[in-house]
This record gives C-alpha cells, sequence and structure tokens, in this order.
C-alpha cells in the first residue's frame, strides 16, 4: 500500500515539475516572440528616425539575451531534475537537492505573492538516499506551506549540519494562519515519503515553520 | 467590422515584459491599449473605465483569472474577454467559456491571430450592442402604441 502512495506521490511531483516547466517556459517564449516581433515592427515603422529606431533595436536585443539567458537556465535544471529521475542514485547532496527545485520555488511563491530566500549550509556530507524522492518531500512540504501563508510572507529555507544530521528548514517571516487554503498534498502523503526518505519531520513549529532532519548514518 | 483604432484593449498579465512589449505591438497596429498586471488591478481599471476587450493571463499572483473572467462577466457582462495563458488545461478553457469568455488562446501566440480574435470578439460586442437597442426602441415603440390606443 505504501508502494502504491510512494509512486503515486512522485507521480504527481513530476507532473507539477512538468507544468512549472512548460508554463514558464512558455512565458519566456512568449517575450521572446513578442520582442523579436517589435523589433520588426520597428523596423518597418515610420514614426521613428533610424536613430530612434536603433536604440529601442539595441535595448530589445539586450532584452532577449537576457530572457534566452533565463530560459536555457531553466532547461538545464529541468534536464539535471530528469537525469535525477531516471538515475535516482543511492546518495545524494542536499543542497543540489534544493537548488534543483529552486526556479520551481520561487515560481510557486510568486503565484502566491510570496518571497524565499536561500541559505545554504557549507559542505553538507553526502546523505544516503533517493535524490527525486527527497525533491518530492522538500516539494510536497514548501506547497502545503505556501498553501497556507498570508500575502507578502518571507519563507527562508535553509540547510544545516548538526553533530549527527542535516536539517532542512523552512521559515516563514509570519505565523500561518493554517487557513490560507487546502493544503496541497494530504499529510498521509507526505509521512509516507519522508518514511521512505528515513527523513524526519518535525512538529510544526510555532509560525508556521517546518523542518526536515536528515540522519547522517542512514 | 470596427475601425482598428476604436477598439479599447485592457491586456492584464503579471509577466511585466511580456505585457509591456505586447502592448507596445498593439499600440503600433492602432489599438488603444492598457495594461495591469494582476487581477485586482483589473476589476479595479473596470469600475473606472470600460475596455472593449480584455486579454487575460490565468495564473497570476493572488486572484486566478478564473475568479477575473467570473467578476468581470457580474459586473460589466459587455467587456469581451479572450485568455491569453503559458497554462492553460482543457479544464481551464471548459470553464473560461461556460463564464462567457469569447476565446481562449495559448502563448506564444501570433499576433496577428490575436488581432483577430481581438476584432471578432469587438464586432461581436458591437453586433450585441445594437441588438439591445433595436429591442428597446421596439420596446419603446409598442410601449408608445398602447398610449396612443389608450388615449384614443
Amino acid at each position: 500500500m505504501s508502494g502504491d502512495v510512494i509512486t503515486h506521490a512522485l507521480s504527481r511531483f513530476t507532473g507539477r515539475i512538468i507544468s512549472l516547466f512548460v508554463h514558464e517556459i512558455n512565458n519566456h517564449l512568449a517575450t521572446l516572440r513578442e520582442s523579436s516581433g517589435l523589433g520588426d515592427d520597428l523596423m518597418n515603422t515610420r514614426t521613428l528616425s533610424d536613430k530612434e529606431k536603433l536604440k529601442e533595436i539595441e535595448s530589445l536585443i539586450h532584452a532577449i539575451e537576457n530572457r534566452v539567458g533565463h530560459a536555457s537556465s531553466l532547461v538545464r535544471v529541468f534536464g539535471d531534475f530528469g537525469s535525477h529521475m531516471a538515475d535516482p542514485g543511492d546518495s545524494l547532496d542536499i543542497n543540489l537537492a534544493i537548488e534543483g527545485l529552486h526556479p520551481f520555488f520561487s515560481k510557486i511563491a510568486r503565484q502566491n505573492n510570496l518571497s524565499i530566500q536561500s541559505v545554504y549550509g557549507r559542505n553538507l556530507p553526502a546523505v544516503r538516499g533517493s535524490f527525486p524522492l527527497m525533491q518530492c518531500l522538500l516539494f510536497a512540504i514548501f506547497e502545503n506551506l505556501c498553501a497556507s501563508l498570508v500575502p507578502q510572507t518571507a519563507v527562508r529555507i535553509s540547510t544545516e549540519k548538526t553533530a549527527s544530521s542535516i536539517m532542512v528548514s523552512l521559515t516563514p517571516d509570519r505565523a500561518s494562519t493554517a487557513v490560507c487554503g487546502k493544503a496541497p498534498w494530504p499529510e498521509k502523503t507526505i509521512e509516507a515519503v519522508a518514511a521512505a526518505d528515513a527523513a524526519f519531520i518535525d512538529q510544526p513549529q510555532e509560525g508556521g515553520a517546518v523542518s526536515v532532519r536528515i540522519d547522517i548514518s542512514t | 467590422m470596427g475601425k482598428k483604432k476604436d477598439i479599447k484593449v485592457l491586456l492584464v498579465d503579471d509577466e511585466v515584459e511580456f505585457v509591456n512589449t505586447l502592448a507596445q505591438r498593439l499600440k503600433l497596429r492602432e489599438l488603444l491599449v492598457d495594461t495591469v498586471y494582476d487581477g485586482p488591478q483589473a476589476l479595479d481599471f473596470i469600475r473606472k473605465l470600460e475596455p472593449d476587450v480584455i486579454v487575460l493571463d490565468l495564473k497570476m499572483p493572488g486572484l486566478h483569472g478564473i475568479e477575473v473572467l467570473r467578476e468581470i462577466k457580474k459586473t460589466r457582462p459587455e467587456i469581451q474577454v479572450i485568455i491569453l495563458t503559458g497554462h492553460g488545461t482543457e479544464k481551464d478553457e471548459e470553464e473560461a467559456r461556460k463564464l462567457g469568455g469569447f476565446d481562449f488562446l495559448h502563448k506564444p501566440a501570433d499576433i496577428d491571430l490575436l488581432i483577430a480574435k481581438i476584432k471578432e470578439a469587438f464586432q461581436e460586442k458591437l453586433e450585441r450592442a445594437m441588438t439591445a437597442i433595436t429591442f428597446a426602441e421596439e420596446g419603446v415603440f409598442d410601449t408608445a402604441k398602447k398610449i396612443i390606443k389608450k388615449e384614443e
């Protein structure tokens, strides 16, 4: 039974990541299309002088370069996501797992009128476990947290090493109300994924902060 | 078909660079264009001004586009709404059309297609307004006939 829950969770996680990626890439493509189209329009307009056109088009070229950079970066992250799904491995770097989710966390935060800040602990040892399963757990916890927060809240995502474990903490700067929205991920699913990851979710602390503890020895 | 420069368009999208660039392109094609960047701003805008057509994104911070559409159709049903989204599911499209959305387009959209849809939406709005005037006139005429008959 728990195998079904894990399979369903991973499937849902994959679907969410693909959905967020498609949305973001479509926005990049749409902006690129309009920017290049505007360049074309400006070339053909008679309302601007050649000097003005040149200035506008130069500005557009920089905007396009910038946008292609963002899109490429997102595609790279998505490619890494796919690689880890295809080859989960049996050990993982927690910071890399979170970094791989960062563009999607940013998007979810933006959609909920929230902001995020990441603070990564240094020299964290690798832990035993499945990379995509750990990402699935952190993603589910993050989405649920965002659904409970009021707009304009800032969420700090931090990692640190303790004597025998690695702690991942998601700390909002305002107390969550728990009534802002329905949690997208059922608690039982999160518990099952955490168990499969050999991760322990500390009880929600005051202010809605959530911590995940992964023992180094596992 | 209405002249392009008579058509007032409101663009609603949280992707600032995209919506500002699109606005520039539509203005070069002689549409009258305003832009806002979220649902509450759009609803605030239509309280004060009346666009003919709204081009509306779905996934925006705060208020979802479907909720914005629902509110527009409740308070200003004469305004035509075209959904333009980078993330539209079949369910979203069905819901939008049920709420009275004129059309549902996916980003990146061809500008000539978008303008054609804006013009179609505007034309439909004009035709509806003419139909309403015709009924009103007939109503007035019928009332006038009753008054005359009564007097006779």
